[in-house]
């Protein structure tokens, strides 16, 4: 099976899109026992795109993620965010300085209400520590969670506990937290798992709508094909670790090695 | 759905949202509210056990509790309700010291100082979600800290011999929490290291630890023979604290500061941080929030309200002992924490009235004492697994769904 190692600077790109790299990712390794779940993987992440990492289970894909955000620290590679060096930061520094993620498994915080769920996604990102004590509780915040409270279409259930919300809206809550704080990529763990079809359009919707008008850029992991192949304008193939392809949904649809991958042909 | 609505389009929805429609206000329930709380101040007076005062005013308490389940917390009328309550509440801690016996106010002054203890405990436990079992090493860190530094006494640590400084009462208590505060960062950064269980592990033995050092450091502590330190010569701003009554109302002070500090830190930003922590550590470590630090504040404002409490309560029963500072102590704050309700403002209040009950009816079973403390709480927990103050929330919330749902079928 042919594998191809480098093929961070090849770049099929958007022709109507600026093309500065926001993360760097280069050789990223991690292992796990004897396992190489993430095998030398490099990519960039460029302004205003939204690329797609797909790959068979158990591929590394979330590996990969917990590695470029910080919950895991990988054996060899780095990471940079606009040319910084993040490799060595603890995830709530990566997270201020505008890496932004949801995860795979739903992460809201339960006992607390859809607004103060965004809020403390959005707190740490303003002010000082101690100035948080004394700030107005909701730290000026209020008018902007709002207006993304009623962008993610949230707004009926704004003082809901988010426990008692069901799966599909707090899927929407869980990455609309990811976006409060106006990070300057987001990388999203399977943002469609377990979300019935009707609400799936709805995700996408918003994702293409922060992306056109915001000019925010997304890395997304996904397993549903259709979802993803919608939205990305470019897609990494993972396979054991390793990058496979990368090439925009059309070239990664027609490629031989991929239907390999997916179909054990 | 257009994907940009307009700001005022937003607005006029984000409007419809935020306002609540309190309603008209119900006059016959405010006034039952009133009767019910002043019920619950004046009953205990002219009774002298006090034991037979909490359990009257725990059973007053009920109605006022009933009261604020029947009200929606939202009306007008909850509005009422609540700070009816909440004053007649505050009413009787003040009423309540005049015309007792010495023994009285040396048990309303454990409540107010064990009370302390359980609203910090809350904060790390309840709210930042960390299960702490060395509030009793901290209560002792305070209490010999300000014995040693406001009588003027000579230690021997190691063959040195130094005099301490005799500092006034205030500015010992002061040291005494910095103190606890210092020590719980230190216990605090290896501690962060493990979680749940573990975490209640290592901080028991830290307890376990205090307890040794201070029963053993005979030139430091006097050893399990113990300090006897009146409060005969205490004044603070020319109050004079040797009278119990007094002392008592001193350390209600403090008891009110401690649960004024700790609601505004639960309502300021920190609290939501806290409550992040413990929902979803790691989530909250990706969107920002410094779960070290955080942690670590929480320790140590917990510990610093412990150390402070332990001040007041040597002088309250002046005489500090190792035995009072053992892991057993701690235990007690930690399930009276748990029974009043985890999270909650009111809870640790609740809990803490159940443990300075429960020590004072059960002196007589001696060393059986926490196998029925034991008992109680096991019962308790049974009936309100969220503890006092948590199953009442509940409770209200189901009960509040319920209207709301009868509210929507009749329109």
């Amino acid at each position: 099976m042919a594998v191809i190692d480098d093929v961070a600077d090849v770049d099929p790109g958007h022709p109507s899109k600026p093309q500065e790299v926001v993360v760097r990712v280069r050789n990223i390794t991690k292992s796990f026992g004897g396992i190489r779940a993430v095998d030398n993987v490099s990519f960039d992440l460029k302004q205003g795109e939204i690329l797609g990492v797909i790959g068979p289970n158990g591929c590394g894909k979330t590996t990969l993620f917990n590695c470029i955000l910080g919950q895991y620290r990988p054996d060899a590679g780095s990471v940079e965010l606009h040319g910084r060096d993040v490799s060595r930061w603890r995830p709530h520094r990566r997270a201020k300085a505008g890496l932004a993620r949801t995860f795979q498994l739903l992460q809201v915080f339960q006992s607390m209400s859809v607004r103060d769920n965004l809020r403390t996604a959005a707190q740490e990102h303003v002010g000082s520590m101690g100035g948080r004590l004394f700030r107005r509780p909701d730290m000026g915040l209020s008018d902007e969670i709002d207006r993304l409270i009623v962008r993610f279409r949230l707004a009926h259930l704004a003082e809901e506990r988010a426990g008692n919300l069901s799966y599909g809206q707090q899927k929407l809550l869980d990455t609309a937290m990811a976006f409060v704080s106006r990070p300057a990529a987001v990388f999203l763990d399977e943002p469609a798992g377990g979300v019935n079809p009707a609400m799936l359009g709805d995700l996408k919707e918003r994702i293409r709508d922060l992306n056109q008008n915001d000019g925010m850029t997304f890395a997304i992991v996904e397993h549903n094909m259709e979802f993803i192949f919608g939205l990305a304008d470019r897609v990494v193939v993972l396979e054991q670790g390793r990058i496979l392809m990368t090439g925009t949904p059309d070239e990664v649809r027609e490629d031989r090695r991929v239907l390999e991958v997916y179909l054990g042909g | 759905m257009k994907t940009v609505a307009s700001t005022a389009e937003l607005r006029s929805e984000t409007e419809a949202v935020t306002t609540v429609d309190r309603g008209a206000m119900s006059w016959p329930l405010a006034i039952l509210s009133v009767v019910t709380t002043a019920l619950v101040v004046t009953l205990p007076l002219g009774r002298s056990e006090f034991a037979g005062i909490m359990w009257l005013w725990l059973v007053a308490l009920g109605g006022v509790l009933t009261l604020n389940l029947l009200v929606p917390m939202e009306t007008w009328t909850g509005v009422v309700v609540k700070w009816v309550t909440l004053s007649g509440c505050l009413a009787f801690l003040l009423v309540f010291p005049i015309g007792r016996a010495a023994s009285t106010l040396l048990d309303m002054g454990l409540f107010a100082v064990f009370g302390m203890v359980c609203v910090g405990t809350n904060l790390v436990h309840g709210f930042a979600g960390k299960v702490t079992l060395a509030q009793a090493a901290f209560l002792g860190i305070g209490a010999y800290v300000s014995v040693l530094f406001d009588t003027g006494r000579e230690i021997a640590v190691a063959s040195v011999t130094v005099t301490l400084p005799n500092l006034p009462f205030l500015l010992a208590i002061g040291i005494a929490g910095l103190t606890c505060m210092v020590f719980s960062v230190l216990i605090g950064f290896p501690a962060l290291r493990v979680q749940g269980p573990w975490l209640a592990f290592v901080t028991l033995a830290f307890n376990l630890l205090v307890y040794l050092v201070l029963n053993n450091e005979e030139g430091l502590t006097e050893g399990s023979r113990g300090i006897r330190i009146l409060r005969d010569d205490v004044t603070v701003f020319g109050i004079d604290l040797a009278s119990g009554r007094n002392y008592y109302y001193f350390c209600l002070v403090f008891l009110i500061a401690a649960t004024l500090l700790v609601w505004w830190i639960v309502r300021s930003p920190w609290g939501r941080a806290f409550k992040a922590l413990r929902d979803n550590p790691a989530r909250a470590a990706s969107l920002g929030v410094d779960i070290r630090t955080y942690t670590l504040l929480a320790f140590s404002i917990s510990a610093g309200l412990a150390g402070v409490a332990g001040a007041l309560y040597a002088r309250l029963i002046e005489f500090v002992d190792p035995r009072g500072f053992y892991i057993g102590q701690s235990f007690d704050f930690f399930l009276a924490t748990v029974v009043g309700g985890l999270g909650t403002l009111v809870g640790p209040f609740i809990g803490v009235s159940f443990i300075t009950i429960l020590t004072d009816r059960l002196r007589i079973a001696g060393d059986y004492y926490r196998v029925w403390f034991g008992l109680f709480v096991v019962v308790m927990m049974l009936l309100a697994p969220k503890g006092v103050a948590g199953s009442f929330n509940e409770l209200r919330a189901r009960l509040q769904k319920r209207r709301r749902e009868h509210g929507a079928k009749e329109t």
